[in-house]
Parts: C-alpha cells; structure tokens; sequence
C-alpha cells in the first residue's frame, strides 16, 4: 500500500512538472558598444564592438572596421587604434576590440568620443574629468584602518570611489570594509563577514549628498593577504556622475547575473545611441604597507 | 390684537369639534366615503382602489400588512381603509395636494440586543442579519456573533434572522422595552432539494462597499487544487482581487502589492500566508468558521495596511457535540476533532494537517542521503462561556515548512513558520454596550543554512529573518439610539524586526569564527479610532469614522490622522448606491524581489529614511438585488492613489542585505483605478458568481526605468471570473471555476552585448526594455470538481474528485532568456501546471 501511495503520487509529480515553450527573436539593435574609463594622466583607451554579438576569437582577432575619434573643443584630436593585447592563455589572445589613443587625459578637460562603423548606428558621448581630491589619510596598522578626511566642494555634486590595490604585479584588488552609512560597497564577497553593521567588498562609492559641503572622516579596513607585506595602494578617485551611476548599475548587473530573483535593470551608461559609457575621474594615491 | 387671536381660536375649535358632521367630514380628504363589495382583499388591492381616489399612495412596501383584509360593510372612509391595510397603532395618515402619506408614529426607542448562534453547535455566527421589515431597520452580528437592534417602541414587532446557509428565523416579539434576545438558527440541510431563493436581500442597505464574505459551505463545493480547498485561492476569484501567479497564495487587491494586505486570524496578523512556496495558504478551511475581504470603504477600526483586510475566525467548538472530521488527498491528511469540554460551557477545537511524502519517500532514499519536504499545521481553539455577558477564547496556530537536503556530509536546509496566538474576552456591558479585549502575539521566522563538514570542521553558514508583534486592543461598542451606533477603540503593538541576520561558520579548527549579523529593530504602533453608524433616514445612511495612528521608531515618530467615510442611498426596494473615501497608512513594509510572497522576502520597519506608505482610496458604486431571480449585482467604480512606496534596487539580493536600506529605493509612487462588476446568484441549487475587472495600476520610482511611470507587475487590464456550483441532489454536487485575464507584466530583453567585467573577464549584459513593458500572452483556465456525499449510520462521507486545468491550457508562469550563440535572443516560456487531476476522501463523524 505504501509503495502504491508513494508511486501514485510520483506519477502525479511528473503529470505537474514544467513545460516549456522556446522562441528565438532577432535582435537587430545596430548599435556600438563602447567602455572607456578616463582616468587623468593616463592615455586614454576605449573598447568598442557591435551590440548583439558574441567572441568568436577567429573572426574578432582581425576585426578593424570601427572607427572612434576623440575630440576636444569641437575639433577631432585623435584617432584611437586598435591595441592587441597579451594573450592571457597559450594560443588564445584577446579580441581586436581594443583601442588606444596617444592623448593624455587631463584633470577638468572634457572630451568627445565618436564611434563609426558601416552598417551601424553612429554612437558618441561626452565627458568632463572631475579635479582630484586630496585627502588626510592616517594609517592604523595595528586594526589594519585607513582614515581619510575629505573635505567636499559645496559649489558642485561630487562623488568618490575607494579601492585597495595590492601592488604586486597581478595588481590584485584587496576587499575592503566600511561603517559608514552613507559608503555603498559593490562586489560584495560573503567570505569577509564584518562583525557588525558595516559592509564589505571590492570598491566603495560616496556620494556627497549626506555631507554636502562639510568635512566628513571615512573609515576604511582592509584585508591583506595573510603574512604578506607588499605594499597597498590606496586609490581615492574623484568620479564624474556619469562614472558614480555606470559603477553603481554594473555592479547590479553583476548581483543580476547570479541571483535569479533579483529586480532586473539596465546598466546606466552615457553612450548616445549606443551602449556602455565614456567616464572620467582622477585619482589620488597613497601606498603604504600594511604590516 | 390679542382679543382677536382668542376669537379666531374659538371658531377654529367650532370648527374641528363638528368634524364628525358628514358634510364637514368631507374637508378631510381621509374622511372621503369609498365604495366596494364585501369580501376578502389583499392589503395591495385595496391600496389600488384607493389611488383611484387620490393621486397616489405613497408607503414603505414593508409597512403593509402581510394577512389579508376582510371587509363586512360596502363604505368605508379613506382612513379607515388605510386603518386595514395597516397597523392603525403604529402609523399615521396624512395627506398632501391630494397625495396620501403613510409614516410611522414617532415613539420612544427599544434596543433589541443579543447573540446570533448556530442552534445545533451553539457557533456563535459572524455576519447574520437582523432585519425589522415593519420599521424597515436592521443590523449585523459582529465578530463575536453579537447584534444590538434600534426599535421604536411597539406592542410587537416581527424580526427576521438571516444567515447563509441556515433557515430564517421570524420572531415576533413584544417591543415595549430594551430586550435582550440570543436566538439559535438551524442549518438548511433538510432543504437541500428545495430550489429557494435566499433572502438576503441587505447587501443594498449596508453602508460597507467592497466587502465580500466567503461562505465555508460553498468553498468546499468549488473545485480544489490537490484535494485541498483554499480560502485565499478562493478569494482570488473575486474582482478587484488578482493571484501573482500559478503558484502563488498571494493577492493583489486594486493594484496593491503583496504585502499591503492585512491578514487576520481571529485578530492576530499572520505575516507570511503561503504553504510549498505559495501554492496552498496556510488557513485550513476545516478549522475555519467565518473569512471575509474589505477592499475599499474600509471601516475606522482597520487600518495597518493600504490595499485589503481580511479577516479569518477559527471555529469555536461545538458546545454541544464532540464530532469531527478526517479527510486524505494525494498531499496530504487532516484531521479535525470539535466539542465540549464542559457542555454548553466550554468547547475545543483541533485541527491539524500535514504532507506525508517525505515519511514515504524516507524508505526509497539511498543511505546517507536524507531529502524532504513537508508541510503541516494545527489550529487550536478554546472556547469558555464565563456567563452570558461573559465569553473568552484561546486561539493558537503554528504551521511550517521544511525543505532539507543531505548527502554524505554537506547539509542544506530551508524552513519557514508561522505562529500566532490569541486571548480575547467579551464583556456584554449591558443591552447598548459591547466591549471585547484581544491579547495577541504573532512571529514569522525564515531559516536556511548550509553545513559541510570535513576533515573535521565545520564550514557554512545559517540565515534567518524574524518578525514578531505583541499586541494588545481594546473595542466598544454603543447603540447610543436607532439612528447611531458608536464604535471606539485603541490598538497597541511592539514589533520586533529581525530582517536579516547571518551566523557563518568558517571551521571549528580555526578557532572560533562563528560571526553574528543580528539586525534587531523595533517599533511602537499605536492608534486609536471612533466611528458612527448613521441612519439619517429611510434612504440615506452614513459612516464616519477617524483613525489616529502614532509609529514610534528609533527616534522617529509618524503620526497619522486617517478619516473613513462611506454612505449609502437607497433608491427603491432594488437599488442602491454607494461611495465611501478612506485613508489609509502602512509602517511594515515588505521587501520582495519577486512579489510572489516567497518566504525569502523580508519584513521591515518604517525608519528616518523610510516613511509608511499611504494611500487614498474613493470608491462610488451601486448595489441591486433581483429577489425574484435570485441575482444580486455589485458595480463599483476605484481610485486609488499610493505614496512613500519601496522596491529593492537593482540587483539587491536578500541574502547580502546587512544594511537593507540602502538596498532599497524610496518615495515611490503608484496609482490604480478599475470598475469591478460581480453578478451573484443565490438560488440555492445553482450558486455563485461572475466577476469582470477593468483596472490599470502603474508605479513611479525616480531611480527605476528612468524616472518614468511604468505598469506595475501584476497589472492586468482584464480579469474574468467565475465561481459555479450546481447542487443535483445530497448526494451530488458539481463546481466549476473559470478564469480569463490580460496577461502578466514583465520587462523583455531588448539586445545583448559584451563588456569588460571588474575582474577582467568579458561578460554578456542583456538590455531590457521598459520596466513591466511587455505582456505574457493571455491567461486562461478552467478548473471543475465533482462530489459524491453518502450518509452512513456513523456520518457521512465525500469522494471530491477535482481537475486543474482541465483543457491543459499552457499558461505562461516566466519568461527568461539565455546567452545564444549568435546575434538573436532565444526566449524560454516556461509553464508549471499542465493538467492535474487530484482526489481527496473525507469522512465526518
């Protein structure tokens, strides 16, 4: 009797399982897809590749139909080459969807970038890179806490980002911990649980609308590899809108890709008919050694 | 001057004193001699012949005698016509412009008061009508079975009880004086065969609008899902009131979310209302009496959430009789036992009911494998009759769900419970004067962990969420006269927020590593309400009320002012019409990433970010009632607005909110409106209904889809219902559900496209279009179920055989899409419940 219950019921288990209907639509959206980080000093690159496509390593390797153009002032000042970078692998090596301009950018300058490419919609978007900050910065080694003290602007909206980078050649990212309420940690990783309200990750974004104009100290922990005593930067950028927005839905976008009940959303980019983001900021460094 | 006024009185009582002349009688228009043949008449034909004479006759239907009238002589007068037709004692005559008015004489006021009650089990009875047609007033037991009716004095008055299911019962009873009256109804059982059509015929007199309460009987007769009938799924059939999806209890209610319905069992909110992830509700219909849902024109002493009230009463035992029943289906077995502890004193009441297949399935499992799921709960009620002014309950419900999964070492568990408590005291004052205190105490509590031991460690980690209130309310109620009936009371509750916490567990032999993430929040919720019941005339009555609600949060306090209204005109013997305005505030907020009321979504407080929602509600509407064929018709007319609403963000996760507030967005707005018609039938062989809803509901958020209004998730333009069940003899009964809506919201992906990750790797990111701007195809099913009923010597039994879905109609229940290898987006429509027969067997005893 028990096995005819139990078989029963099984039966009736397969009757209600999930039926599935597939359907395959067309994406024809023409558009570019365009990430270029502007950091002031650096050189300033791009990546750049149709929407709707995905790698194919044989065919992507010799892709050089895009072109973008950097412009300033109205005028074009460059043009951004495609850049083959290092294979990470034997016998792979990164898509030709790279691309480098000679152009320094510039603290407080603002850029143009274009992109063309036959048969697709011509994106562009524009940029200014935001002054650096400079913080006062103490070092507790023994909590292994970094304080800094920033003093905000009140004539403008300003936002910040703060990484620890581990200077080694890899430039690891070290995770870092925050109190403050008002400091949002992206790429939360649930092995470094703080013993109490604060949040962990792998960088930290401040808007300035709770201390607008006033002086605020933010409390910064680190985790350093254990035993290890290479030195770590501390990297405080001062961030365009744009790059506070694009940081803060990328990393939704991340939370998206491995929780199924996440809401879903859109990355927040600046590209004018186009997708991802052309985004500024400078950046001040501090290194220290954490033991 | 003076002199004069005294001569022009004396003639004027010249006058009047020779009334009796038959010549001046006639200056009275009543005096007027009228012809007709002896015989007997029906008191409506002699009104006939008397608007032959005068223009008309103007009378409440319900004043007219019910016997008819002998008349001996060939002539009377007008009045002494009118004297036949009617209580000569009890009305007067007036005419005006040749019109006759018939009105009742003013007298001193009566208050009949008393408790409605099942006579065979002594169940006091929620809901039963009192009805004097003679004085056209009437009344409504409340949750207590408890009624106070406003009379004017007379030497007798008739009085009718009405309850679903159970005969009318017509008393005439002298009304000379305040009168305390406890009547027993009989069920309707013997009559099963009668076609007869009901006469409830109150729902146009009522002020409350957008009410609906569910007869237990009926529910069973309509099909059930797995053998197990639902009062939420049930309910989910009315309009206005729409399902999330296939496998969700939860209810959407004029454009409402999940979390702004307020569920209330026997007084005590019970926060998380779903079984097996949502597909059953955790009321077990055998323990149930009474359930009802306010949508709108809500009543000053509710409040607490925007969108419904609903309000389930455990049975209270049979005071008479120990009986019970049992029942088996492919899910599970119930079993429920009711009588006296002491008779007609003290009763009891046990329910319980539990799946069974994780303990078959145990024998089946490869060792050291452990899988199972269950879910069961119980319900137990005690009920003490102290003296007939005094009553007190004792309610409790604990019900869970488990889900566990071992293999060899490594251990995965989720449970979710709820339990809630309930001590409640009825005080009768006196005839005028009802008070009843409520002692609560309400927890849901959500647990999932992960344990992998190895090499002699333990590694993994537990999470839970908690929410639990102590509540203690206090109400009276006063029959200040026949025109106003007076509500007053207070409600206190602490909560205690626990919306997430997370002990992890890094390895036993690395020291003591076991971290706490507790989260522990709370809050005072305090309000206060008056209301007045207002007959202003024959017609027209109204409802007002104001709810004063303070939440005390951390250094936070909200103070509210909510103002309830609501009045009612009745047109003529058939319609009415409605409207009703309410104000409503909500400080418990529920975070939900998939708005389907999964255990996983978090309760929370309102705090200094985060105001309670509010809402504003008008509802105009009409109500009919089509005695003669058993019809009644419900039209109603919304508009809701809502405000300081919240949402996850994108992207926020339940299981990584130690700070959830910043995980949430603020200050959303949202708005909904609709028309609703519902077609009832009554006659009692063919009940039940038909619902059409038209309805928009749309959300704002400043930092969701752009800014811009988008539709919100369960918005559906369309929804269509019907609720049939045809009873062919005792022995066998048919029902049938059938349900038609707009499909689902969702947001579709749009394009796909390849970025640089933080880590350096090369993901795909998906575009979605507008927020909610796509639409599943429509939905539609049919559910029918057939019960075969069999009287046996020791009580009798019922084979319900039931079929989900019956045409296997492919209901969309998500949509999803995966990484393609070329350039176009591959959907899956995914579709969870095809067909599903199902059989229950269910004796009473």
């Amino acid at each position: 009797m028990k096995k005819c219950i139990f078989y029963t019921w099984l039966c009736l288990l397969f009757i209600s399982c999930q039926k599935e209907n597939t359907y395959t639509v067309q994406a024809n959206s023409k558009k570019l897809v365009i990430e270029s980080y502007l950091t002031a000093g650096d050189t300033i690159k791009a990546f750049c590749l149709p929407a709707g496509r995905h790698f194919d390593y044989n065919i992507d390797f010799n892709d050089t139909l895009t072109q973008l153009l950097l412009w300033a002032d109205n005028q074009i000042i460059d043009t951004l080459f495609p850049t083959l970078r290092l294979p990470n692998m034997v016998n792979q090596s990164q898509p030709l969807y790279n691309f480098s301009s000679q152009t320094v950018a510039k603290q407080g300058a603002t850029y143009r970038l274009t992109a063309l490419r036959d048969e697709l919609v011509p994106a562009a978007s524009l940029e200014s890179i935001p002054e650096a900050i400079v913080p006062q910065v103490n070092h507790h080694p023994e909590s292994k806490k970094i304080s800094l003290r920033i003093t905000d602007d009140a004539s403008q909206e300003n936002f910040y980002a703060i990484q620890f980078i581990n200077q080694t050649i890899d430039e690891e990212i070290v995770e870092l911990l925050a109190y403050h309420p008002s400091v949002e940690v992206l790429y939360g990783n649930s092995d470094f649980i703080p013993d109490d309200e604060g949040t962990s990750g792998k960088l930290a974004l401040i808007s300035d609308r709770f201390f607008n104009g006033e002086t605020q100290t933010f409390d910064f922990y680190y985790r350093p590899v254990s035993g290890s005593n290479t030195p770590i930067k501390l990297v405080l950028s001062a961030l365009s809108k744009n790059y506070y927005q694009y940081e803060l839905s990328k990393a939704s976008q991340y939370s998206i890709s491995i929780d199924l009940l996440s809401e879903i959303g859109n990355l927040k980019g600046n590209i004018e008919n186009g997708y991802g983001a052309f985004i500024g900021k400078s950046d001040y460094n501090y290194s220290f050694f954490p033991l | 001057m003076t002199v004069l006024k005294k001569i022009a009185g004396a003639l004027l009582l010249l006058v009047l004193g020779n009334l009796n002349h038959p010549v001046l009688a006639q200056s009275n228009p009543l005096e007027k001699p009228i012809t007709l043949s002896t015989g007997w008449y029906a008191p409506d034909s002699v009104i006939l012949i008397l608007e032959k004479h005068f223009s008309s006759v103007n009378f409440n239907s319900n004043f007219l005698q019910s016997d008819s009238i002998y008349t001996k002589k060939s002539v009377y007068t007008a009045q002494q016509l009118l004297e036949l037709c009617f209580n000569s004692k009890e009305y007067q005559f007036k005419t005006n412009k040749n019109r006759v008015i018939v009105s009742p004489v003013k007298a001193s006021t009566i208050v009949i008061s008393g408790f409605v009650s099942d006579q065979q089990s002594g169940e006091r009875l929620i809901g039963a009508s009192i009805y004097c047609p003679a004085q056209n007033t009437s009344a409504v037991t409340n949750s207590f079975g408890f009624y106070s009716l406003a009379l004017q004095s007379r030497d007798s008055v008739q009085i009718k009880f009405n309850f679903i299911g159970f005969q009318s019962q017509n008393l005439r009873i002298a009304a000379q004086k305040n009168l305390s009256l406890d009547v027993g109804v009989q069920v309707e059982s013997q009559q099963l065969n009668e076609v007869k059509i009901s006469g409830k015929s109150l729902n146009i007199k009522a002020v409350k609008m957008s009410y609906h309460a569910l007869d237990m009987t009926s529910l069973k007769q309509l099909p059930q899902f797995m053998g197990e009938g639902d009062v939420i799924r049930t309910f989910q059939l009315i309009p206005g009131v729409q399902p999330g999806n296939d496998l969700s209890s939860t209810l959407h209610v004029r454009g409402g979310s999940a979390d702004q319905n307020l569920l209330l069992l026997d007084d005590v909110p019970v926060y998380n209302s779903s079984h097996l992830f949502g597909i059953f509700s955790v009321f077990n219909t055998d323990a149930l009496k009474h359930s009802s849902l306010s949508k709108g024109g809500f009543s000053a002493l509710e409040g607490g959430r925007l969108s419904s009230i609903i309000n389930l009463n455990m049975k209270e035992g049979d005071l008479k009789e120990t009986h019970g029943s049992a029942s088996i289906s492919p899910l599970l077995a119930k079993l429920t036992l009711e009588g006296p502890l002491a008779k007609n004193k003290t009763s009891y009441l046990i329910a319980g009911r539990r799946t069974f297949m994780d303990l078959l399935a145990k024998g089946f499992l490869p060792e050291n494998t452990d899988l199972g799921y269950y879910f069961g709960d119980a319900n137990v009620k005690v009920n003490h009759i102290v003296n007939r002014k005094h009553r007190m309950y004792a309610s409790f419900y604990t019900g869970a769900d488990a889900f566990k999964i071992r293999v060899n070492e490594s251990d995965f568990k989720l449970k979710w419970a709820n339990y809630t408590f309930a001590l409640r005291y009825n005080h009768l004052i006196n005839a005028k004067t009802f008070g009843n205190l409520t002692l609560t105490y309400s927890q849901f509590k959500f647990n999932t962990g992960y344990q992998l031991k190895e090499f002699g460690s333990t590694t993994g980690f537990d999470y839970f969420s908690k929410i639990e209130d102590y509540s203690a309310k206090y109400r009276l109620e006063y029959r200040l006269n026949a025109q106003h009936l007076l509500k007053v009371g207070m409600n206190y509750t602490r909560h205690q927020f626990t919306p997430g916490s997370v002990d992890v567990n890094q390895g036993s032999t690395t020291g003591n590593n076991l971290v706490n993430v507790a989260n522990l929040q709370q809050a005072d919720d305090l309000f206060y309400y008056a209301e007045d019941y207002w007959k202003i005339n024959e017609r027209l009555a109204a409802q007002a009320g104001i709810h004063y609600a303070q939440y005390f949060t951390g250094e936070q306090n909200y103070h509210s002012l909510q103002p309830r209204l609501a009045a009612s005109y009745q047109l003529n013997h058939a319609w009415a019409l409605k409207s009703s305005f309410s104000q409503m505030n909500q400080s418990v907020h529920q975070l939900s990433n998939s708005g389907v009321g999964l255990p996983t979504d978090l309760w929370v407080s309102s705090s200094d970010r985060i105001h309670p929602q509010q809402s504003n509600q008008v509802v105009l509407g009409t109500a009919a009632n089509f005695k003669k064929h058993g019809l009644s018709l419900e039209v109603e007319v919304y508009h809701k607005s809502l405000k300081h609403l919240i949402s996850y963000k994108e992207g926020a996760n339940f299981l990584l909110v130690s700070n959830w507030e910043n995980s949430i967005e603020t200050n959303g707005k949202g708005t909904a409106y609709g028309l609703e018609i519902l077609l009832k039938k009554e006659i009692k062989k063919f009940q039940g209904w038909i619902g059409y809803t038209l309805s928009k509901s749309t959300r704002t958020f400043s930092n969701i889809n752009e800014g811009k209004s988008y539709p919100f998730k369960y918005d559906r333009r369309h929804y269509f219902t019907s609720a049939l069940t045809y009873r062919f003899s005792s022995k066998f009964d048919i029902g049938a559900n059938w349900v038609y809506s707009s499909g689902q919201a969702y947001t579709a992906p749009i394009d796909h496209y390849s970025l640089n990750q933080p880590d350096g790797s090369i993901s795909q990111f998906i575009e979605y279009g507008s927020r909610n701007g796509a639409r599943f195809k429509d939905y539609h099913r049919l559910d029918i179920s057939v019960n075969f009923n069999k009287k046996k010597s020791w009580g009798s039994r019922t084979w319900n055989i039931s079929i989900y879905n019956v045409y296997n109609q492919f209901n969309p229940f998500l949509i999803h899409t995966e990484n393609s290898s070329g350039s176009d987006l591959t959907f899956y429509e995914t579709s969870v419940l095809p067909i599903i027969p199902s059989f229950a067997y269910k004796i009473t005893f």
